[in-house]
């Protein structure tokens, strides 16, 4: 069992094998030759692992941040960011940050919101004189808190593989997402003071624009801000689900693109439900891959003893999380948020509930710590955006993201120990 | 030794209980010579593939309420018809007569599944936000009901809305507005806590949720003689055996809901008997229109009066 | 492989991702007609929530199938860059194939699946709808996936394709 349930799949996954076969594989050759079950099981836990109700928000988040990314929201939404805080030193950086934020709240996936903040900032980045590895640092790792910030992929599959209610972590993300953001602004604000110099004083063409003022720069970018206020307000009031609130963003972009900013042609927004039906292929077929595997894991009786060793070891809640915390941030250096969430969640959410914690805090631990993942080096997808879409050395990415990584890890630790932090807006709903 | 596998999607209930109090029984008979597993919870996916799951052989046994078998075996949705049963003890008068209940066993072998257990599970229950004691009450009122014609049609011939969702959406759907109430049993309402929610249910008393264990029967029939009579032995032995049990936990279930601050609402005589009228006309229509679905019901009818 | 084959693999590819681009719009139609039915009449459309899963199901296998078509996936690839161009070559060619074994038996234990739920007839519960018809996703899909990775192994590297408008890989 632990060569077709361990070792075969990490010698896969060295050898570059897409993740979806390493998880196939894995789970098709425990069934063959270590379980008693029909060969046909193969079939039939890789059809319900996407045949389920909750994941459908993945293709409907996935399209509504595509067409926003494509319709020139981010433009607009950086200038109503610069419109407001223009005046501050280090406004550009604290700008970058906030832009993510935004299209944080618009999308649901990490490396799109890191192409749209590095498409319209880095340049400008560079003529104030942040300097190459720190704009590629801070765009690279501020892009993470789009997965905690709702909507999140990663929470509709952890949602959806732990069947917990997606409403209440979209809800339960907004502070800690925040409060990411703040801490990354406060490091930004304070690195650019240490500095002295003339870091972040040059006038650039954003920040010039971004004097038109708050009134007017509100009206030029109102239907971009309005998308999280219908998506966040239509699930608070229980005018819609999760999905809906994807069907809604999806429906409501199309109309902003075609004729609110008229800036896509109906082959564009045709162009742009492709490339997510592609997107969502890359995504959801791990997710049918991983639904195998984790039965195999099931029915072997891996999440039972690892409970009884839990149980053994007499963990206490905190050293528990202090512990998952360690692997998932060492995890999350090599593979993806989607693989991880999938595969660990019906590992460690049994152990969770045996422990007492809140599954839905625990969903959002699980969520920062693998958005933090997204740009650790070597593997993270937003690495590589940041390095494509810039036309950036991977190396001068990776050194750039490392004060970034350690601010983000001190706040990963204050939402692991203050769990109202993410709950209480749950308690409101 | 061979692996026998029980899922369910459901924790600590009658159906749980069925599936321990029959591992037992088996043991008994055969010893190690079977080894059952238990999977509550949905552990081993969600109802629809468990059915399938049964169906192709990959899980040995699957025990449900009927209701979702029906797209496997059209004939089970009888046990789903309104006011057939007066009472939990009736209930099992009619499924564990000898006679009748050996055609339970058969009912669904067409497909490729053996019933094994036929149990009494709880009585339907409608859950609102607001108190609704008068069927007036419910019109207008969004329901959560499961996706199977017995519940949407009932629901909306006395002017609720009964809208399928799935049941982790359920509580911030209640929460948040988006839905007034559910249909379910107390087991059910009082496991999740759902008192913290909605303090109201109402006992329309219009059905008796029966649930089944199917067997795959090319692995029955792939079992040595004996196993196969000690399978059948068990599951009727753990059938008599948790009747009791699950008459009590629901008894239990009432009370940990009114412990908690919940009411338990019932209709007034003459609304009883309107509901029952619109329902039976509306289950009629249903269970006739396939001559024969039509035949096993009016054979369950027969077995229903005799036993009144 | 001539010119003629491929083009007109390429041109019914684009068809093909048109489709699926229409399947998702459709998708997002009649979900929000849904929630609209909901809030503003009280009534939802019957069985549209089992239609969108089985949509999905066949949008995402089939999506899978472009992936491996461009050769997409997401995986772990730096060991293999790290290898001189022959063993490289050689590694992608061996993963091709053994992608190609396995896409071969999830789509034989899919066919006797099929078989078993034609033979029962089993029909989704709410609109009734034979199971084969969402089940059939993982079939055809994984034939597909067969074909593609063969090719794939056949084939020499090509550089990202760039038909998504912006010349850039999808995200
Ligand atoms: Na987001
Ligand atoms: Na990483």
């Amino acid at each position: 069992m632990i060569w077709t349930l361990a070792v075969l799949p990490i010698a896969l996954f060295v050898l570059g094998f897409p993740v979806f076969t390493v998880l196939l594989a894995a789970g098709a050759l425990t069934m063959a030759l270590v379980m008693s079950v029909p060969p046909l099981a193969v079939h039939q836990i890789l059809f319900g692992g996407v045949e389920n109700y909750a994941l459908l928000a993945v293709p409907f988040f996935v399209f509504a941040g595509e067409l926003m990314s494509r319709c020139g929201v981010s433009d607009r939404l950086v200038l109503w960011i610069q419109s407001f805080t223009g005046h501050l030193r280090g406004s550009l950086g604290v700008t970058t940050i906030a832009s993510a934020t935004i299209l944080g709240a618009v999308s649901g996936s990490s490396p799109a919101t890191v192409a749209a903040t590095g498409r319209t900032l880095y340049a400008d980045l560079l003529k104030a004189r942040y300097g190459r590895r720190f704009s590629l640092g801070l765009i690279a790792s501020s892009g993470a808190v789009a997965i905690v910030i709702p909507p999140s992929i990663a929470m509709i599959l952890y949602g959806a593989s732990g069947e917990q209610s997606i409403s209440k972590l979209f809800i339960a993300g907004i502070l800690p997402g925040l409060l990411i953001s703040l801490a990354m602004a406060a490091f930004v604000v304070l690195w650019v003071r240490l500095r002295r110099g003339d870091i972040g004083r040059a006038g650039t063409e954003i920040a010039e624009a971004g004097r038109m003022g708050f009134r007017a720069a509100t009206v030029h970018s109102a239907g971009a801000l309005a998308m999280p206020l219908i998506v966040l307000s239509g699930i608070y009031l229980g005018v819609f689900s999760p999905t809906e609130a994807g069907g809604v963003a999806c429906l409501y972009s199309m109309l902003l693109a075609r004729w609110g900013y008229r800036s896509l042609t109906w082959g564009e927004i045709l162009e742009a439900a492709s490339d997510s039906a592609y997107l969502t292929g890359q995504i959801l077929v791990i997710v049918s891959a991983a639904a195998l595997f984790s039965w195999c894991l099931t029915v072997q009786g891996v999440p039972q003893a690892l409970i009884g060793w839990v149980q053994q070891a007499d963990l206490s809640p905190t050293v528990f999380l202090l512990t998952i915390n360690a692997i998932l941030l060492v995890l999350g250096c090599f593979i993806d948020p989607t693989s991880a969430i999938l595969v660990l969640t019906p590992i460690l959410l049994p152990i969770v509930k045996h422990l007492g914690i809140d599954p839905i805090h625990f969903g959002i631990i699980m969520t920062v710590n693998l958005s933090i993942g997204m740009f650790t080096p070597p593997f993270g997808l937003n690495l590589f955006v940041a390095q494509s879409v810039l036309k950036a050395d991977i190396w001068d990415v990776c050194r750039g993201v490392l004060g970034f990584f350690l601010v983000q890890v001190a706040t990963l630790m204050i939402i692991t120990y203050l769990p109202p932090l993410s709950l209480w807006l749950t308690t409101l709903l | 030794q061979t692996t026998m596998k029980l899922a369910s999607a459901t924790i600590n209930d009658v159906q749980h209980e069925w599936q321990k109090v029959f591992a037992q029984e088996l043991e008994k008979r055969v010893g190690d010579k079977v080894k059952v597993e238990i999977y509550p919870a949905s552990q081993l996916g969600t109802i629809p593939r468990m059915v399938e799951g049964v169906l192709l052989g990959t899980i040995e046994s699957f025990i449900t309420p009927t209701a979702f078998l029906v797209g496997t075996e059209p004939t089970l949705q009888i046990f789903d018809a309104p006011g057939i049963f007066d009472s939990p003890e009736h209930l099992a008068k009619v499924i564990h007569d000898p006679e009748y209940r050996d055609h339970i066993e058969t009912m669904a072998l067409d497909k490729g599944l053996r019933i094994i257990g036929a149990i009494y599970n709880s009585p339907f229950l409608v859950l609102t936000k607001q108190p609704a004691p008068k069927l007036s009450d419910l019109e207008g009122l969004k329901i959560r009901t499961f996706a199977s014609p017995l519940q949407i049609k009932p629901m909306s011939a006395i002017g609720a809305s009964p809208l399928p969702l799935p049941l982790s959406e359920v509580v911030p759907a209640l929460q948040a507005g988006a839905i007034d109430g559910m249909l379910a049993g107390m087991p059910i309402l009082t496991a999740f806590k759902y008192y913290d929610i909605a303090k109201y249910v109402t006992d329309l008393q219009f059905s008796l949720i029966v649930s089944v264990d199917v067997v795959n029967e090319d692995w029955f029939q792939s079992q040595p003689a004996d196993v196969q009579k000690a399978i059948v032995e068990a599951g009727r032995a753990a059938e008599e055996a948790v009747l009791p049990w699950g008459i009590a936990n629901v008894e239990k279930a009432n009370k940990a809901w009114t412990d908690h601050g919940g009411e338990i609402l019932e209709l007034s005589a003459e609304d009883r008997a309107s509901m029952t009228k619109t329902f039976k006309e509306v289950s009629d229509k249903i269970l006739t229109s396939d001559p024969k679905v039509a035949a096993e019901y009016k054979q369950l009818m027969d077995v229903v009066e005799a036993r009144r | 492989m001539t010119g003629g084959v491929s083009g007109s693999v390429k041109a019914a590819a684009s068809i093909f991702r048109k489709l699926l681009g229409l399947l998702l719009i459709a998708m997002v139609l009649l979900n929000v007609a849904n929630a609209a039915g909901r809030y503003l009449f009280g009534k939802a459309i019957e069985g549209s929530d089992e239609l969108l899963v089985f949509a999905m199901v066949w949008l995402v296998f089939l999506g899978a199938v472009l992936v491996t078509a461009r050769q997409g996936h997401l995986g772990f690839d730096i060991v293999e860059r790290l290898l001189p161009p022959g063993p490289r070559r050689l590694l992608q060619v061996v993963r091709h194939l053994a992608i190609a074994t396995l896409s071969g038996y999830v789509a034989l234990q899919s066919w006797a699946v099929l078989q078993k739920l034609t033979r029962v007839g089993q029909s989704s519960m709410a609109l009734g709808l034979p199971m084969v018809v969402p089940h059939a996703a993982v079939l055809v899909s994984f034939l597909l996936i067969l074909a593609f990775s063969l090719r794939n192994a056949l084939r020499p590297p090509q550089p990202p394709a760039a038909s998504d408008g912006t010349g850039e890989e999808p995200r």
